[in-house]
C-alpha cells in the first residue's frame, strides 16, 4: 500500500512555502497528516454529503455596495511606504536579483 | 503530412478607471516610482480588498460585446504563489466564476468572417513591477492593482492573420466601450499567445507552445510564424518529441522565441475563493443598464453605413476602424454633408493628411463643421472642386475657418450668368479665327476657349457654367 | 465597571497611570509593548479617559505590532485598524499591546514570540489563547477592557480560563480593517471585559460599516447598551446534550466539576423563566467541527500569511536572490508550530486533494451552520460551557478530548454573535458559560447574558489586587 503522505511530499510543500523545515517537523507533520486524513475519511461519510453545498463565508447578506470610481486617493507618502524597510533605492525597495 | 496551426490567445488589458481595481490609488501611470500606491497595494498586513464597480461595469460591458454569459453572483478567487512583485502572495483574479463564459464573435480576416469562441473573460489585478538590475531587482508598485481584463478563447484561430485581426477587432470593442484606452504603446495590453501544430483532418491538438507577454499585434504575428516554423521543422525532422510543452517568450532582438521555463506539469496555484469579497449579485437592472450604455459597435455600424448610405466596403471599413473616426463620420452626417462625400473626403484627403502627419483624428483642427463650411460652398457652386482642395490645405496651415479664407484669398468662383456671358463674349470676339476652326470641326477648341475664359477669369470662372454657356453660344 | 471608573476619576491622568504601573508591576508576560507615554485626552464622551489593552494582531500606528512572531517583530505600522481609530476618536487610551499566540494560531497562550502568558488566578496555568494577554490584562484589573480577536474562540475561551466577559459580535459588525488576517472567513474582532455592559458599551463604540472592510454591514440601527434590560421573561435556550454529557474518554475530574456546574447554571437560568431545552445533535456532526475547521482555518492561513516575505516589512533575509532571501525569512520568521500549519494548509489545497479536504470541510461548515440556523428560528440562544475544564496547567498533558475542543467554532462558521461569562469555580479557577444567537440579533444576545450575569454574582470580577 502507497504511503499517501511522505517526506518528499511534505518537503515539496515546504520548499513551494518558502521555508525549510527540519525532519523531527516532518515526523510530526506525518502524524498529524494520518489524523486528519482519518478525519476526512469519516468526514466523506456522512450521509448526503456529497450535495451539500461548499460554504465560502460565514453568510451572504447580498447587501454590499460596491465602491463608487468616482475618486480616488492620494498615494500614501513614500516615507510611511519604505518605513519598515530594510533595503531602498532612491523610492523603491531593493531585492537581490529576481531569478526567473 | 499536411500540417494546420492552432492558436489560442489570451489578451490582458488595463481598464479605464479612475482608481485600481481592490483599492483607492490612482489607475494611472506615473514615472515617478511608489507614487500611487495605498497600503492595500503592498499587501501591509490588515489590508482588504475593495473592489471597483467601474472595472466591473466595464467587464461586463467587454462580456456583453462577446456574447458571453454573465453570472449570477459576482465572486472572487485567489490565485496563490510567491513572486517579488505579488505583495500578498496571491493574486486576487476569477477563477470559478468568471464574468463572462461561452462567448463568441466573428471578425474579419480579409473578405472572409471567421467566427472565434471565447473561453471565458475575468477580472483580475495587476502586479508591481521589477527594474532589473545586475545583481539587484527595484519593485514599484504603481502597476499593482491596476485592473486587468483577461480574454481567453478557444483553440479556434487557424492563422496568423486571423490572430491579429482579432486582437484589433477586440482593441477596437474597448475603445468603443471606453473600457479601455487599448493603447499598446503604453504598455496596456500584453498577450499570451498558444500555439500547435496537428496533421490536417486529424482530432488531436498538437503539444501547445505558450509564448508569454507578447507586447504588439505585429509580434504577435512575428511569434506565431516563427513557431509554426520551428515546430514544422522539428517535426519534418522527426524530432517531434522535442516539441515540449513550455512556456518562451518573444525575443525582438533576434527575432524568434526563446525558452523562459518547462511546463513540465502545470503549477498548482491552489486556487479558492476570496472570502474578504461577499457575495454580491449582479442585477438584472443593472445589466440592462450598462447594455443601455454600449454604443454601436464597429461591425453593425459598418453594416448600416454600407446598407442604409451605400458606401462601398473599402470606405465603410476606413471608417469604423476607429470608434474617433466612426464618430467624426457620423457628426459629419448630422450636421449635413451628404453621407457619401463626407466618406469620400474621409478615406482620401483627412486620412492622406493625418497619416502623413500622425495626428489623430479628435485632434484634427478640421472639424466636421469645418469640413461642411467646405463642402457647401462646393457644392452650391460658389469654389470649384480644384479650390475645395486648396482650401482644404490652407484651413489646416492658417488653421482658419474656411469663410474667412474664402474671402481673404478671394476664392468665390464666379458664378453670375451675366457676368461670365460678357466675358465669354468677349474672349470669343478675341478668337474669332479658333471659332471658325471649331465650327468646321476642331472640336478641341473648346478647351481652349474654356482654358480662355478661366485664364481672363484667373480660374475663378465656374467651369460648368462657363461650359454651359459657351455651347449654347457656339450653336 | 467603566461606569464606576470614570466616577472614581479624580483626575484625568491617574487612571491611566495607575494602569501603566500595574502593567509594569505585573508578572503575567501578558505585554509585548507597553504604551509609556500614554495620554489622556479629555473628550467627555463614554470611554474618555479609560485605559485599554489591544492584542497585538491590531495595526497601531506608530506602535510596535508583531502578532507575537518573529517574523513581524519589528513592524511599526504607519495607520491604525479602524478599532483602534474609533476608540482613539472616543478618548480611551491605548496603554499596551498584549501576547498572544503566534499569529492567532493556537489555544493555549503560550506560543508568542516573548514566551507564555501566566493565568492571573494561578500562575502555573494557562490563560488560553490566542487572546491571551488580553484577557490576563482584563482578569488581573490592568485595564477595564481589551481589545481581541476570535476565530475559532480566541476571546471566548480564554475569557473562560480568566473568568473574564468575552464576547464576538455578528461577522462584519465591527470592521476587520488593520487586524492581520489569520482565516478571513472565521475571523472577529471582539472585546473581554469584566461585565456584559462594558462589552455592550465598547462594542457600541466600535462597530459600524467601513469602507475599508468589504464583509462589514451597517449596525447603526442596533444599540446594545440601550436595549439592556433587566427582568426579561421568556427567552428560549438550547444546549446540546451530546457536548455537555459527561461521556468523554479519560475525563478529567476538572472536567466532570465544570459540567456540573454548567448543569448547576442551567438550573439557575431557569429559574429567571427562561425555557432550556436540550437538542440532540449527530455526534458524527459534532467531531466533524474540529477537523473542519482546522483544515479551513490553515488553508485561509496560509494564504493570508503569504505577504510575511520579509520584502516590505519584518526582518529582512539573507540572500543571493529575492527567493532566498524570503526563503530565508520565513524560516527564520515562522516557530515550527506555523510552518506545520502552513504545511497543512497548503496540502489541503492541492488540486488532488481541494474535494476531500477543503471542500469537504466547507460542506460540514454548511451542515452545521443550517442546523443552528435552523435551530434559531425557534430559540433566541445556544448556551454550552464556555471551556470543558478551567484553565490547565502548562505542563499538562491533555486528554484528546480536549486538545480537539472546538465547538465554540460553531460561531465562526456560521459569524453567529456570541459571548462568555463567567459562570463559577472549578477547583478555585474560574469557568464561563458561553451563550450564542442569531446572526444580528446582538442586542437579544448581550440582554440574555446580562440578565443571567446578573443573578450568577460575577460581575465586575477580577483577580486579588485587581480593582
Amino acid at each position: 500500500m502507497t504511503k499517501e503522505f511522505t517526506k518528499e511530499t511534505i518537503n515539496e510543500l515546504a520548499s513551494t512555502l518558502l521555508f525549510a523545515i527540519n525532519d523531527d517537523e516532518v515526523d510530526f507533520l506525518l502524524e498529524e497528516l494520518e489524523f486528519l486524513k482519518s478525519k476526512m475519511d469519516a468526514i466523506s461519510n456522512i450521509e448526503n454529503i456529497q450535495s451539500v453545498e461548499v460554504q465560502t463565508h460565514p453568510f451572504d447578506l447580498y447587501e454590499t455596495a460596491l465602491r463608487e470610481d468616482d475618486n480616488s486617493e492620494e498615494g500614501t507618502a513614500i516615507d510611511l511606504l519604505l518605513a519598515n524597510a530594510k533595503n531602498i533605492q532612491n523610492r523603491e525597495i531593493e531585492v537581490p536579483k529576481v531569478v526567473g | 503530412m499536411a500540417l494546420k496551426v492552432v492558436i489560442g490567445l489570451e489578451m490582458h488589458c488595463e481598464l479605464k478607471t479612475v482608481s485600481k481595481v481592490f483599492s483607492k490609488s490612482k489607475n494611472e501611470y506615473n514615472d515617478l516610482p511608489n507614487s500611487v500606491v495605498s497600503p492595500v497595494d503592498m499587501a501591509f498586513p490588515g489590508t482588504m480588498p475593495l473592489l471597483n464597480k467601474e472595472a466591473v461595469k466595464n467587464s461586463i460591458k467587454m462580456a456583453m460585446c462577446l456574447n458571453c454569459a454573465i453570472p449570477e453572483i459576482l465572486i472572487f478567487d485567489r490565485k496563490n504563489y510567491f513572486y517579488p512583485d505579488l505583495s500578498k502572495g496571491y493574486q486576487i483574479t476569477q477563477n470559478t466564476s468568471p464574468i463572462g463564459v461561452n462567448g463568441k464573435i466573428e471578425v474579419e480576416v480579409g473578405d472572409a468572417l471567421i467566427p472565434i469562441t471565447i473561453h471565458d473573460i475575468h477580472l483580475e489585478e495587476d502586479t508591481a513591477s521589477l527594474d532589473h538590475y545586475f545583481d539587484y531587482s527595484l519593485i514599484d508598485y504603481n502597476r499593482a492593482g491596476v485592473p486587468l481584463l483577461e480574454i481567453v478563447t478557444d483553440p479556434c484561430i487557424y492563422s496568423p492573420d486571423a490572430a491579429v485581426a482579432f486582437l484589433e477587432h477586440l482593441r477596437n470593442i474597448y475603445k468603443y466601450t471606453g473600457a479601455s484606452d487599448a493603447d499598446t504603446k503604453k504598455g496596456q495590453i500584453r498577450c499570451d499567445v498558444n500555439v500547435s501544430l496537428m496533421e490536417e483532418g486529424s482530432t488531436t491538438l498538437g503539444t501547445k507552445v505558450e509564448v508569454k507577454n507578447v507586447n504588439s499585434f505585429s509580434n504577435v504575428h512575428a511569434a506565431i510564424l516563427y513557431e509554426i516554423d520551428r515546430q514544422t521543422r522539428l517535426i519534418k525532422a522527426g524530432r517531434q518529441d522535442e516539441i515540449i510543452q513550455e512556456t518562451r517568450r518573444w525575443d525582438d532582438e533576434t527575432s524568434t522565441t526563446v525558452r523562459m521555463r518547462e511546463k513540465v506539469e502545470s503549477v498548482d496555484y491552489k486556487y479558492y475563493i476570496d472570502p474578504n469579497i461577499p457575495k454580491i449579485k449582479i442585477e438584472k437592472e443593472w445589466l440592462d443598464e450598462i447594455k443601455a450604455e454600449i454604443p454601436m459597435l464597429p461591425l453593425m455600424r459598418k453594416k448600416s453605413y454600407i446598407d442604409q448610405y451605400n458606401l462601398s466596403n473599402y470606405d465603410a471599413g476606413v471608417i469604423i476602424k476607429t470608434k474617433e473616426n466612426s464618430d467624426y463620420f457620423e457628426e459629419c452626417l448630422e450636421i449635413g454633408i451628404n453621407p457619401k462625400e463626407a466618406a469620400n473626403w474621409i478615406t482620401s484627403q483627412i486620412m492622406g493628411y493625418l497619416n502623413k502627419y500622425n495626428l489623430e483624428i479628435n485632434e484634427f483642427y478640421l472639424t466636421p463643421k469645418r469640413l461642411f463650411e467646405i463642402l457647401e460652398p462646393l457644392n452650391k457652386g460658389k469654389i470649384s472642386s480644384k479650390q475645395a482642395k486648396e482650401l482644404f490645405f490652407k484651413v489646416l496651415e492658417d488653421e482658419e475657418e474656411p469663410e474667412v479664407l474664402i474671402k481673404k484669398y478671394n476664392m468665390e468662383q464666379l458664378d453670375n450668368d451675366d457676368e461670365l456671358t460678357q466675358i465669354i463674349n468677349k474672349i470669343l470676339e478675341n478668337n474669332k479665327t479658333q471659332v471658325e476652326e471649331y465650327k468646321d470641326g476642331k472640336t478641341n477648341m473648346f478647351d481652349y476657349f474654356v482654358g480662355q475664359v478661366m485664364k481672363e477669369t484667373k480660374g475663378k470662372a465656374n467651369p460648368v457654367k462657363v461650359k454651359e454657356i459657351l455651347l449654347n453660344r457656339l450653336i | 465597571m467603566i461606569d464606576t471608573l470614570k466616577t472614581k476619576l479624580k483626575t484625568g491622568d491617574e487612571l491611566i497611570n495607575e494602569s501603566i504601573i500595574k502593567a509594569k508591576n505585573s508578572n503575567l508576560n501578558a505585554f509585548v509593548t507597553i504604551i509609556n507615554d500614554a495620554k489622556v485626552e479629555d473628550k467627555d464622551l463614554v470611554l474618555s479617559g479609560i485605559p485599554y489593552v489591544a492584542k497585538d494582531n491590531f495595526s497601531t500606528k506608530g506602535i510596535l505590532s508583531t502578532a507575537s512572531s518573529n517574523s513581524l517583530k519589528d513592524y511599526i505600522p504607519f495607520f491604525d485598524a479602524t478599532a483602534i481609530k474609533k476608540l482613539k476618536e472616543t478618548g480611551a487610551v491605548n496603554i499596551g499591546k498584549t501576547v498572544m499566540d503566534e499569529l492567532g494560531m493556537g489555544e493555549t497562550g503560550t506560543t508568542g514570540h516573548t514566551g507564555a502568558v501566566k493565568n492571573p488566578w494561578d500562575n502555573e496555568r494557562i490563560t488560553g489563547g490566542s487572546s491571551a494577554g488580553s484577557c490576563a490584562a482584563v482578569a488581573a484589573g490592568i485595564v477595564p477592557f481589551a481589545l481581541g480577536s476570535d476565530t475559532g474562540g480566541s476571546i471566548r475561551k480564554p475569557s473562560s480560563y480568566c473568568g473574564v466577559v468575552g464576547y464576538k459580535p455578528t461577522y462584519g459588525m465591527i470592521s476587520r480593517y488593520g487586524l492581520f488576517a489569520l482565516a478571513s472567513s472565521f475571523d472577529h474582532v471582539g472585546v473581554i471585559t469584566t461585565s456584559v455592559k462594558d462589552a455592550a458599551l465598547v462594542v457600541d463604540t466600535i462597530k459600524g460599516i467601513d469602507e475599508n472592510d468589504m464583509t462589514s454591514w451597517d449596525s447603526s440601527n442596533i444599540n446594545l447598551t440601550s436595549s439592556l434590560t433587566a427582568n426579561i421573561k421568556t427567552k428560549k435556550l438550547f444546549y446540546i446534550k451530546e457536548i455537555c454529557e459527561n461521556n468523554y474518554s479519560d475525563t478529567l475530574d476538572e472536567t466532570t466539576k465544570t459540567l456540573e456546574l454548567f448543569n448547576e447554571t442551567l438550573n439557575k437560568v431557569r429559574t429567571l423563566g427562561f425555557t432550556v431545552d436540550e437538542i440532540s445533535i449527530d455526534k458524527t456532526l459534532l467531531n466533524a467541527i474540529y477537523p473542519a475547521y482546522f483544515t479551513i482555518a490553515s488553508a485561509e492561513a496560509t494564504s493570508n500569511m503569504a505577504n510575511l516575505t520579509g520584502m516590505i516589512f519584518g526582518p529582512r533575509g539573507k540572500g543571493k536572490t529575492a527567493e532566498e532571501m524570503m526563503f530565508d525569512h520565513r524560516t527564520n520568521g515562522f516557530s515550527p508550530l506555523i510552518k506545520r500549519k502552513f504545511i497543512i494548509g497548503s496540502y489541503v489545497l492541492r488540486a488532488e486533494n481541494i474535494d476531500r479536504y477543503l471542500f469537504n470541510s466547507a460542506k460540514v461548515r454548511k451542515i452545521i451552520t443550517d442546523k443552528i440556523s435552523d435551530l434559531f428560528k425557534t430559540y433566541d440562544g445556544m448556551i454550552l460551557p464556555a471551556s470543558l475544564s478551567p484553565a490547565p496547567k502548562a505542563d499538562d498533558k491533555l486528554p484528546v478530548y480536549l486538545k480537539t475542543e472546538q465547538y465554540l467554532a460553531i460561531a465562526n462558521f456560521g459569524g453567529f454573535p456570541s459571548i462568555t461569562i463567567p459562570s463559577g469555580f472549578v477547583n478555585n479557577m474560574p469557568v464561563g458559560i458561553n451563550i450564542t444567537g442569531n446572526i444580528k440579533d446582538d442586542e437579544n444576545l448581550l440582554n440574555i447574558a446580562y440578565n443571567i450575569e446578573n443573578i450568577l454574582g460575577y460581575k465586575n470580577q477580577t483577580t486579588k489586587g485587581g480593582k
